[in-house]
């Protein structure tokens, strides 16, 4: 099997695949769906790499990106996804809302493309 | 008023009421928030003659590129496309044989073929072909091209204006606020986040919820509250405010006391960002934050009949108001950023898009309540306070519209 994340994150190769989705749509859709605490975990063990994520893949151009960095990339965006449960609502969804379901997430042009080797 | 007044944001003074007396001061009707009757004077008289919003140039880049929309208050099924010479047009979407649906969704195309009996038209509009044509009696096929429908763009942003012959030009109907924005530039953002909703609330009081602060503190507190409130601004009050003939547009501001989370640290530095603080001075863009105010977040430009353009420092989003019937809007709201060139931007932005999202589900959330609450029929009048001016004004000028028979 290949690599799921560059070899310098492979502590956190354990969210891959699980926490690794390419839209809004999808990482919304999960992130309503996880316990508080699932989210937390992976809050501060993402969050904590943050930095490191970013200096890591700024090397590289958005649109030829490796599989491995991809997952990266999707990472550090599941985590932004993830914030405010954790440093606001302390809940996986935002209370007092309109449900999850009776909102629409609508697609939006891709921003970086993955080229598989 | 001076510079000073404006930025008092706990003052007793009502300085709106004092800068616009023509507008009153007392409750209003809520019968246009409710009656079926309203909604129809409203579309013959506002959205059938004046020009509506129907989206981005960016979605044309190419001859034959063409989107579809609905209208569903007009009973309105429109084509804009751009044609093999390259000019964007707009077609009513209704073959001139019986009347069925030429296209749907969105493309490229070179021909629009009907799916009844295969009338094709090409990218203009023109009648290419008819099958079987020699058993028609008498065609004029001058006659025969798509129903054209007037179209203009602005700032990147496509206009179609229903009426015979349009009262005023889509620039008369910007006016300020399309002079304003005029440079703001749309054409170096791209959608970056897309939301919807089908709600139960009338499409006024919904536009409503993104054109005054004073719900802020309340049904955002568990998200951006926090950020626009506080000592300085308890009620997240408008600084800069302008009422034109139609349009108006508002400045609010952050609170300084915001302490800004690990992901909000992350993305200010990275990008732009809705809890952004004092770094949005340094990213100004032109049309935004005329009062210079040294704590600026963002602008709200209500353009009417239906849509909200609202800039900031580096990124600015959209709100599209389409009534279905009177207590039912079709709701859709675009966000636009840089496209990214690092990953570290897109990440950043990734926290607003979060962010802002969850706070619209918030405003979905108690306008239905409201809704619900003016259906009951227990009151017949609502009040708006000085803060909530924008509203008293969208009012106003709704009502002397559907009196007077339109612009
Ligand atoms: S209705 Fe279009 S071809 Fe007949
Ligand atoms: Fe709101």
């Amino acid at each position: 099997m290949s690599q799921q994340l560059p070899a310098a994150f492979a502590d956190l190769a354990h969210f891959v695949p699980g926490w690794n989705y390419s839209t809004e749509q999808a990482r919304s859709a999960f992130r309503v769906q996880q316990s508080q605490p699932v989210l937390e975990d992976f809050y501060h063990t993402v969050m904590a790499r943050l930095d490191e994520i970013a200096a890591y893949l700024d090397a590289f151009a958005l649109d030829a990106l490796t599989r491995e960095q991809g997952n990266l990339l999707e990472l550090a965006l599941m985590v932004m996804e993830v914030a405010p449960a954790i440093e606001y609502y302390h809940l996986p969804d935002v209370p007092h809302a309109v449900a999850f379901e009776k909102f629409d997430v609508l697609p939006t042009p891709p921003r970086y493309r993955v080229v598989d080797q | 008023m001076s510079v000073l007044e404006t930025f008092d944001h706990t003052t007793t003074r009502r300085l709106h009421a004092e800068r616009y007396p023509e507008l009153g001061t007392g409750p209003v009707s809520v019968t246009p928030f409710i009656a079926p009757e309203f909604l129809a004077l409203e579309c013959e008289h506002i959205f059938s003659k004046m020009w509506l919003m129907v989206g981005r140039i960016d979605a044309l880049p190419t001859a034959g590129d063409y989107f579809v929309r609905v209208i569903e208050c007009l009973n309105k099924s429109i084509i804009i496309a751009r044609g093999q010479d390259g000019v964007v047009r707009g077609f009513h979407n209704v073959c001139r044989h019986r009347g069925t649906r030429v296209a749907a969704g969105a493309g490229n195309c070179k021909y629009f073929t009907c799916r009844f009996h295969g009338w094709v038209y090409d990218t203009a509009g023109r009648i290419k072909s008819i099958p079987d044509e020699s058993q028609f009696h008498a065609l004029d096929k001058q006659k025969l091209n798509l129903a054209p429908i007037h179209t203009d763009v602005w700032n990147g942003f496509v206009f179609v204006n229903f009426a015979e012959q349009p009262r005023e030009t889509l620039r008369e109907q910007l006016a300020e606020i399309g002079e304003k924005l005029a440079q703001f530039p749309t054409q170096s953002m791209v959608v970056s986040g897309r939301w919807g909703a089908t709600l139960k609330a009338n499409w006024k009081l919904f536009l409503d919820a993104f054109q005054e602060g004073y719900h802020v503190d309340t049904v955002h507190s568990g998200t951006v509250g926090g950020y626009f409130t506080g000592r300085r601004n308890p009620s997240c009050r408008p600084s800069h405010l302008a009422l034109y003939q139609r349009n108006r547009a508002a400045s609010f501001s952050y609170d300084p006391d915001f302490t800004p989370h690990r992901s909000e640290l992350f993305s200010i530095k990275s990008d732009a960002a809705l809890t952004q603080g004092a770094q949005a001075e340094q990213k100004k863009l032109p049309g935004t934050n005329p009062d210079n105010d040294p704590y600026y977040s963002f602008d709200i430009n209500v353009i009417f009949p239906n849509w909200l353009f609202d800039t900031s420092a580096g990124f600015y989003f959209v709100h599209e108001l389409w009534p279905i019937d009177a207590t039912t809007t079709r709701w859709e709201s675009s966000l636009y950023f840089a496209p990214p060139t690092r990953a570290s931007q897109m990440i950043a932005q990734e926290q607003t898009i979060t962010l802002l999202r969850d706070a619209f589900r918030e405003d979905v959330a108690t306008s239905e309540s409201s809704q619900a609450g003016l259906n009951a029929g227990v009151l017949k009048e609502i009040h708006f306070a000085d803060s909530e001016i924008t509203c008293r004004h969208f009012y106003q000028v709704v009502t002397q519209l559907v009196q007077n028979g339109g612009p």
